[in-house]
């Protein structure tokens, strides 16, 4: 394996690391209110 | 004429033999197409849970703005972007960015690998780093046509929901049959540039030689079409025949497809 690929399967990884922390954690960066707090 | 000599079919009787003559190879592919549909599932879906939430909740409080209102006429992309509404607008935009990159990484990742695998079956060798390099540039255009093709697609819906309710008849959706050919003619070109490696030779190759490859391309797509048909056929009386039939019809013909595809291409440049 050429140093090239190496960098690259890295990279790739760490952008698949990147996206699993940003899926496990989409409730907490993307809230929503309540269905009742809207309720006026 | 002989249908059997034709390039198009003789292609297809290589790509046979080849499927035939390499099956641990195409069993690798078929548990790297499970795996793609496997990852798509556990990556896209709380992000498209997500999305409905954001779409109900935009919903809901522009029926609210509407209401307090009272008859003022107001455009629905600046309600949108009013004070409350604002930051879930931009969420939901970044949302579908996201959605957007998961599905591009997710695919180049796993759909490169089965192109390769077809590549190398071809009897093409390219250098693995050059090759998902290519293959993920390529598909930056195809992913941005897509997406144009899917937002366009929602519009001519939304469009088509609104005239019927005010018509209160049966509206033909012109947009819609536009809308497919746009969507075939990305899949046609998209599926030679990913045996070329080239957008300009995919899209030279595709006018130039449409004789050839236009049949070759609907070959594929009337096979799943009518693979489609059978299957929701079997689905009707049992579901569990239809999950065997379809492992059994699909995956294979999804790899021999990539071949055929190859080969044919490879021959006409």
């Amino acid at each position: 394996m050429e140093k090239g690929d190496l960098i690259l399967i890295i990279i790739v990884l760490i952008v698949i690391f990147a996206l699993v922390i940003l899926i496990a954690n989409i409730d907490v960066l993307f809230q929503t209110p309540s269905p009742q707090s809207l309720v006026k | 004429m002989n249908l059997e000599k034709t390039l198009v079919m003789q292609q297809l009787f290589k790509a046979f033999n080849i499927l035939k003559s390499n099956m641990p190879t195409v069993l690798l592919c078929f548990i790297v197409d499970i795996a793609f549909l496997f990852f798509y599932g556990i990556f896209t879906a709380p992000i498209f849970d997500k999305i409905s939430e954001h779409i109900i909740l935009i919903g809901n409080l522009i029926s609210e703005s509407l209401r307090a209102s009272r008859g003022l006429r107001t455009g629905i992309l600046n309600l949108l972007f009013t004070e409350t509404i604002k930051p879930y607008t931009i969420n939901l935009l970044i949302l579908l960015l996201v959605l957007a990159f998961a599905i591009f990484i997710i695919y180049c990742i796993f759909q490169g690998i089965n192109w390769r695998m077809a590549e190398i079956l071809a009897g093409r060798k390219i250098k693995s780093r050059t090759y998902f390099l290519t293959f993920a540039r390529i598909n930056i255009l195809w992913f941005a046509l897509f997406t144009i093709h899917y937002t366009l697609d929602f519009i001519s819906d939304f469009r088509q929901i609104i005239a019927q309710r005010i018509t209160q008849a049966q509206v033909i959706n012109i947009p819609y049959y536009l809308l497919l050919i746009f969507l075939l003619a990305i899949f046609y070109f998209a599926i030679i540039s990913y045996a070329t490696f080239n957008i300009k030779k995919a899209f030279k190759l595709g006018f130039k030689r449409i004789k050839y490859l236009l049949p070759a391309f609907l070959l594929i797509v009337i096979y799943f079409l009518a693979l489609n048909f059978i299957l929701f056929n079997i689905a009707e009386f049992n579901r569990d025949v239809m999950f065997v039939a379809g492992i059994i019809l699909f995956f294979p013909a999804v790899t021999l497809a990539r071949i055929y595809i190859t080969l044919v291409v490879k021959k006409l440049s």
